[in-house]
């Protein structure tokens, strides 16, 4: 399922005038198998006063139904650009959905709103060969002499960030695995790189370099995404 | 290649290569034509990268696995990795000790002679950490650090030989 699905989203959780409780993460992590499948997802917490999101998707568990009837939840000041949530993985049937339609949903302590509602954006085919490359190195041949193999979370990230690139001024020359990790490498002027590192673990780091071994090293979430892009896009330019 | 009695030699020149074989995936043809090494060259065994010494190996040496590696687990079989590049770093370009960006113990950083019978060139570099020696791949467990030690040696080490490339 795609995200552009995602412009018929189906809320759970009450109507605009008569919200009910939000559905809390407890709840949904009560949700049993095998409805609840892998892929990442974004929980809402009870009380959560959401703003507008940026073009990021990784900061938690996304729900969502199977079918016709999609369902995201959103927690900690997240909402999902439709654009931009076009490989999350969906698939959680939630009872007591509300069917209405919304495109980039804000969700609030008290409901929610539509912020506009254009078609899905034209896909990006540059983005193509970087997450092939990546279902690549997660499900073929993997040799042990170049570590444990990239999986999950730094599969996952990596995706979603390669996803938010999309129709941006800067892609990386190339997606690759290491032990246990997957970095977006990004090449600039005068030798300089930017790595972009995704840890099974789940961290994620940037790294800067001139190319002779002069280098920066800093830690970095995906709350933060949009200032990161922009810093590497200013350092490889 | 084989060690037939000799020493250990601790002493290393600045100049000298250390000799390690990579996949292809960690090399980036830069636009001018030139090769890049990225850090995953340096990933396996990070906590005691192993290398070969070019004052008793050749390049070519670190495409043949070690039979008598005493790491080598039961019913290891050596190979030949020959589509694999063979970068060098030089012994001075090794970082001597690496501080933790968040404060805590440093990191020393030290090249090791550690000879095998079927490889007398084979070279390690030790990871110590306020003072105990990390002689387990999780115990260099501060990526941090981890990453600014192995960007630094990708952005000294040089490609030596291409995938299929024989010794000069």
């Amino acid at each position: 399922m795609t995200l552009q699905a995602i412009r018929r989203l189906d809320v759970t959780f009450g109507t605009e005038r008569d919200p009910s409780p939000m559905i809390t993460s407890d709840a949904v992590n009560s949700i049993a198998a095998p409805t609840r499948v892998a892929g990442r997802y974004i929980v809402v917490d009870q009380g959560s006063c959401l703003q507008r999101a940026v073009p990021n998707l990784g900061a938690g568990p996304v729900f969502a139904g199977a079918g016709d009837c999609p369902l995201i939840i959103i927690k900690d000041g997240l909402s999902i650009p439709s654009a931009n949530a076009a490989t999350l993985t969906l698939a959680v049937q939630v009872a007591g959905i509300m069917s209405r339609e919304y495109v980039d949903p804000v969700f609030m302590a008290s409901g929610y709103e539509q912020i506009h509602s254009e078609p899905p954006q034209s896909k990006d085919v540059r983005l193509e060969p970087l997450l092939q490359k990546l279902i690549t190195i997660e499900t073929g041949e993997w040799a042990a002499e170049r570590g444990t193999q990239p999986s999950g979370p730094a599969i996952r990230s990596a995706q979603n960030v390669i996803l938010a690139l999309k129709g941006g001024p800067i892609l990386p020359q190339r997606v690759l695995g290491g032990d246990e990790r997957i970095i977006l490498y990004f090449r600039g002027k005068d030798r300089r790189y930017v790595n972009l590192e995704f840890f099974n673990s789940g961290e994620m780091f940037v790294v800067k370099s001139n190319g002779h071994g002069t280098l920066h090293v800093g830690a970095f979430d995906l709350l933060h995404l949009p200032s990161v892009l922009d810093d590497v896009s200013a350092y490889v330019a | 290649m084989r060690r037939n009695g000799r020493p250990v030699v601790p002493e290393f020149a600045p100049a000298e290569d250390l000799y390690r074989r990579c996949h292809p995936d960690a090399i980036d043809t830069l636009d001018d034509g030139e090769l890049r090494v990225l850090s995953t060259a340096f990933d396996k065994g990070v906590h005691a990268l192993s290398m070969q010494r070019s004052a008793f190996a050749q390049a070519d040496f670190v495409r043949w696995d070690s039979a008598t590696d005493p790491g080598n687990v039961a019913g290891f079989v050596p190979q030949l990795w020959r589509d694999w590049f063979v970068v060098a770093v030089r012994a001075d370009a090794v970082p001597k000790t690496l501080a933790p960006p968040a404060g805590g113990a440093e990191y020393l950083f030290t090249l090791r002679h550690k000879p095998f019978d079927d490889s007398y060139a084979h070279t390690e570099i030790e990871v110590m950490k306020g003072g105990k020696l990390l002689d387990k791949e999780w115990q260099f467990n501060n990526k941090h650090v981890k990453l600014i030690y192995q960007t630094i040696l990708a952005d000294k080490a040089i490609v030596s030989l291409k995938p299929d490339q024989v010794q000069p």
